[in-house]
């Protein structure tokens, strides 16, 4: 049970309070424009960091947090602070170029685990290094002298929470007094030196979240040493390690606090992390402390932070059980599932990480894997089925001669290569305009930037993947699909009628004729039919032949996802894209995803996913990937049924499932709050990884949930 | 060999442990008046007209070719004149509101083997298997014992859905390679099961009996309706008798009307409507048991 000053921390920041002080705003010295970028940016951090107020009245064992307010290049998941990415967002953000790219967040992680180990006195010695081999190099000195500044600020910061807390203890009772004394005696410890305790562990995570907020990262992995230490040697009881995880997601809570600007919304913070998942030997890495983490999740009335249990071959089935019942117990859906299999082959073989490394990844934002101590570029969202509407209505003449199926799919593979090379044209152009801003704070805790002395956004660490999220991958396949069962097998349409009915956007008896029978008989994806299935593998193939060569402007490979995260992309490409033979009227939304479309999946869970779990022989879709299943309430609500549930998704993953997402709410339940938001405020549903309140999603996305079909019992 | 069949479900959470591969099998005996798969009394391919759905448009009668369905379009009338319908199904797939369905068609033990395994891996990993429901699937005694056949080659446990109406002989065939039966006892008054069900249930107790005897694995389902069963005197008989020859487990199962709409598809007529006993009641029934 929370004890009565974390209760507290919980019912204030649920009333809306912020838990994090009030912004203390800075003069800066005018005349520091003269200095060089890093120069000032080191300076104005200094000034910034070192004016916030210590909060003491609402913290309990741990201090130190604080909000940035945009006047300095600080953190580089916000980016707050950094004019070219702002005037990046201004141009592309949710804006769509040639109905073909736009530009997304990117998120990227802080190596938790080397400031935990080796402190900031590391950092400050490998900085001195790399300033001897820069010797001569005026612009990467510059930039290293204002990372190692920037340490020592992060340094100082934590003496004057230090010294905070002395000066509190002073006036405290005597019970407050021993405990703000061993908060100063932490913070003269840590971040400077190497973590000695858990507590200390965990304290430095609570601070330096600030410095790059986004995932925490393996929670459940860089504590572990610490954590097995101090429950050894008896400083630490499994109560007092998850009041220590239980302050610190109130403060992960209290950080990702939404604001909305003007024209678009800003995050200030993300909080999804994983947990489990492979170990450098190959075991599975879920330990006493998942366990902690998520027994504390379940006790926290909080929305976030959000977790994905790193399913491996090793993963027992009571642990995967164990956490599909919190998450269809937890109203806030913060329990999601990803498998290490696929997407360490893929971080390998495509993106070309090592073991070691990929081993690392964590879950981050809406469903991202990210790797640890690194940033992935996955900064543009793109609509794949623009390489399906050129076929159809620039290449009629080509493909209506072709007289089998293969020949189409040669003529399909050209203006998908075409694409790809304009979307990585897209790519570098965003990389381009977002490099111009240099970041010191997020390239500390960023491997490699120090080796580099080069800006994180510049793409200076050590391990970097970029990608793309592709909208339409369904609608090409089932397109596809559809284009062989009915022109090439049944023979019941010639292409040129079909592009004709096409053109004409379903008009007229024999185009709704048409559609009536796609939509009925059409051999969709995601029914376990060897026609479709065998389609889903050959684009994988094809996006995996021209893609894996290629390499973006900093010399990063590229993997693929599916997610749209919090934007309806999947819609606003869908607007501006023709009508397509899956039966998708021209200006319908695609499906997000890949996962259960509307009413074309008819064959039940199993079938489902089984077709998603065969469709990537390359593990090119091993990037944000999403699948959705949306499941009748009873099938996973009703204790019978929940267990036979658990055991197909236990199979999908070790069937090489990379991803689901369980939607179980009614569908009348989503329709009723469709019409009353007001009384269904708290219904909560996952879209596209992102754990929100149903009511509050832009319509559009409702609508989609609301469509899918639900997998049923009879 | 062929069988009439009107549905596949795959992924089936209900009809057996695990999750199974559900077929339902045309054609029945029994004429249970609560029936929530009306269109499986009859072993004929039928068309299912949802009229509430229907727009009068025209299209299906447009698209017939054997003269079945006529349209006025002055008043939008519709009519459909069973014996000329080929059940060809093209104004199932005009239909643009849905509100045709053609159901029933015939299938062989090979098409239906192709689907089944599909799952083994499912079956394996949840303790499933196949179900073959109805209708009453025992009807076609020599295409089910050939289907079991196959499914036990492929080692997939099998279940058999029957309200037992059947004379023993059949069952002496399946009983090889019948892993579970899913028995419908419905109620034990012989007058009573009579009216609503138009069948005297003799043989089938009898028939359960003698499963019985011969060690067979079987569930008892129970369609618990207030008016015929779900009450102290017809449920105490279903107990007495239950507790005298006990199965490997009873279910319980509450009467639903989700096979209204289908029956008003078919004959066009209201159905009559039942009452399910209350949570309550079914707690108290459970318990009884």
């Amino acid at each position: 049970m929370l004890n009565k000053k974390l209760t507290q921390q919980v019912d204030y920041i649920l009333a809306g309070n912020d838990l994090l002080p009030p912004i203390v705003k800075v003069k800066y010295d005018p005349n520091d424009i003269m200095l060089s970028d890093p120069a000032r940016i080191a300076k104005r951090l200094r000034q910034y960091i070192l004016a916030q107020t210590v909060r003491l009245d609402m913290s309990h064992n741990f201090c130190g947090i604080f909000r940035f307010d945009g006047s300095v290049e600080a953190d580089v998941f916000t980016r707050i602070g950094h004019k070219h990415f702002s005037t990046a967002c201004g141009l592309y953000y949710r804006k769509y170029q040639e109905n073909l790219a736009t530009m997304e967040w990117q998120h990227s992680t802080a190596n938790f685990a080397k400031i935990i180990d080796c402190g900031l006195v590391q950092y400050i010695d490998e900085i001195d290094k790399s300033l001897i081999c820069y010797e001569g190099d005026r612009e990467k000195a510059e930039f290293l002298k204002a990372m190692r500044t920037t340490c020592e600020t992060m340094i100082m910061w934590a003496h004057k929470c230090a010294e905070a807390c002395e000066a509190e203890a002073e006036k405290s009772d005597e019970a407050r007094k021993k405990q703000l004394h061993e908060m100063a005696d932490v913070l003269r410890h840590v971040p400077e030196y190497p973590a000695r305790s858990f507590r200390e562990g965990v304290q430095v995570v609570y601070m330096c979240y600030t410095y790059l907020p986004d995932s925490v990262g393996l929670l459940d992995r860089y504590l572990w040493r610490l954590y097995k230490q101090d429950i050894e040697n008896g400083r630490l009881t499994r109560e007092l390690a998850k009041e220590y995880v239980a302050e610190l997601f109130i403060r992960l809570c209290a950080h990702t606090k939404i604001t909305f600007g003007d024209a678009q919304s800003y995050f200030t913070a993300e909080s999804h992390f994983a947990i489990g998942g492979t170990l450098p030997d190959g075991s599975d890495g879920y330990n006493e402390l998942s366990d902690i983490i998520v027994d504390t999740m379940m006790e926290l009335p909080i929305p976030r932070p959000q977790t994905s249990l790193r399913m491996t071959n090793k993963t027992p089935f009571e642990v995967f059980k164990k956490l599909l019942d919190c998450a269809r117990r937890d109203k806030y859906m913060r329990f999601a599932f990803v498998a290490d299999e696929s997407r360490l082959k893929g971080l390998m073989s495509v993106a070309g990480i090592a073991w070691d490394d990929a081993i690392n990844y964590t879950m981050v934002g809406c469903n991202e894997p990210a790797l640890r101590g690194s940033i992935w570029f996955g900064g543009c969202t793109t609509n794949i089925a623009r390489s399906l509407t050129n076929l159809l209505y620039y290449r009629t003449d080509d493909i209506c001669s072709c007289t089998d199926f293969e020949s189409l799919f040669a003529i399909y593979e050209e203006e998908l290569e075409a694409d790809i090379t304009q979307i990585l044209k897209y790519i570098n152009g965003f990389h381009s305009i977002r490099q111009r801003d240099c970041n010191i704070l997020s390239s500390i805790f960023i491997d490699g930037c120090i080796e580099s002395a080069a800006s994180v956004t510049a793409s200076g660490g050590r391990l970097s993947i970029t990608g793309s999220n592709m909208m339409g991958i369904t609608c090409v396949i089932d397109s596809l699909s559809i284009i062989k069962q009915l022109v090439y097998e049944e023979k019941s349409i010639s292409m040129r009628e079909l592009v004709d009915i096409m053109k004409s956007d379903w008009a007229g008896d024999r185009g709704e004729e048409l559609r009536a029978y796609i939509l009925k008989k059409g051999r969709f994806f995601g029914n376990n039919d060897e026609l479709s299935d065998g389609i889903a593998r050959r684009f994988t193939d094809a996006l995996w032949r021209h893609i894996k060569d290629k390499r973006d402007k900093f010399g990063n490979h590229l993997l693929i996802g599916t997610l749209a995260g919090y934007n309806p992309h999947f819609a606003e490409f869908g607007k501006t894209t023709e009508a397509t033979p899956d039966g998708r009227h021209k200006g319908d939304a695609f499906m997000v995803g890949v996962g259960q479309t509307a009413g074309k999946d008819r064959n039940g869970l199993a079938a489902l996913l089984k077709s998603v779990a065969q469709m990537d022989e390359h593990y090119i879709l091993t990037g944000p990937f999403l699948c959705n299943a949306y499941l009748d309430e009873n099938l996973i609500m009703k204790n019978e049924n929940f267990e036979k549930t658990a055991r197909v998704i236990y199979d999908y993953f070790k069937n090489g499932g990379l991803h689901i997402q369980l939607n179980y709410v009614s569908k009348e339940e989503l329709l009723a709050a469709r019409e009353n938001p007001a009384e269904h405020a708290s219904l909560r549903v996952r879209v596209s990884g992102y754990s929100g309140n149903f009511t509050q999603l832009r319509e559009s996305i409702q609508d989609d949930v609301i469509r899918r079909t639900v997998v049923n019992g009879r | 060999m062929t069988a009439d069949i009107f549905d596949i479900e795959r992924s089936s959470y209900v009809d057996g442990p695990g999750v199974r591969t559900t077929i339902f099998m045309k054609g029945c005996n029994l004429n249970c008046a609560w029936c929530h798969n009306p269109e499986s009394k009859s072993r004929k391919t039928q068309r299912l007209w949802y009229s509430e759905k229907c727009t009068h448009c025209g299209k299906c009668a447009s698209k017939c070719q054997s003269l079945a369905l006529s349209y006025d379009p002055a008043g939008g009338s519709l009519k459909f004149d069973a014996d000329q319908c080929k059940y060809c199904g093209r104004c199932e797939l005009i239909c643009p509101n849905n509100a045709i369905a053609i159901c029933g068609y015939q299938t062989d033990i090979e098409q239906l083997m192709e689907i089944i395994v599909k799952d083994c891996d499912i079956y394996a990993a949840t303790g499933g298997g196949v179900t073959i429901s109805g209708g009453e699937c025992m009807l076609d005694t020599e295409f089910i014992t050939e289907l079991l056949k196959e499914c036990k080659h492929a080692k997939i446990h099998t279940a058999i859905d029957t309200a037992g109406n059947i004379p023993f002989e059949s069952f002496e065939r399946v009983l090889p390679y019948t892993d579970l039966f899913l028995y419908d006892i419905k109620v034990i008054t012989p007058e009573l099961h009579k009216k609503y069900t138009g069948v005297d249930n003799n043989l089938i107790l009898e028939n359960y009996k003698r499963l019985i005897s011969r060690g067979a694995n079987i569930i008892v389902r129970v369609p618990m309706i207030a008016e015929v069963n779900a009450n102290e005197t017809e449920f105490s008989k279903i107990a007495d008798f239950l507790a005298q020859y006990p199965p490997q487990s009873v279910e319980l199962l509450s009467y639903h009307a989700m096979g209204e709409n289908k029956y008003r598809a078919i004959y066009q007529l209201e159905p009559e409507r039942f009452t399910p006993p209350s949570d309550i009641d079914m707690e108290k029934y459970k318990n009884f048991i």
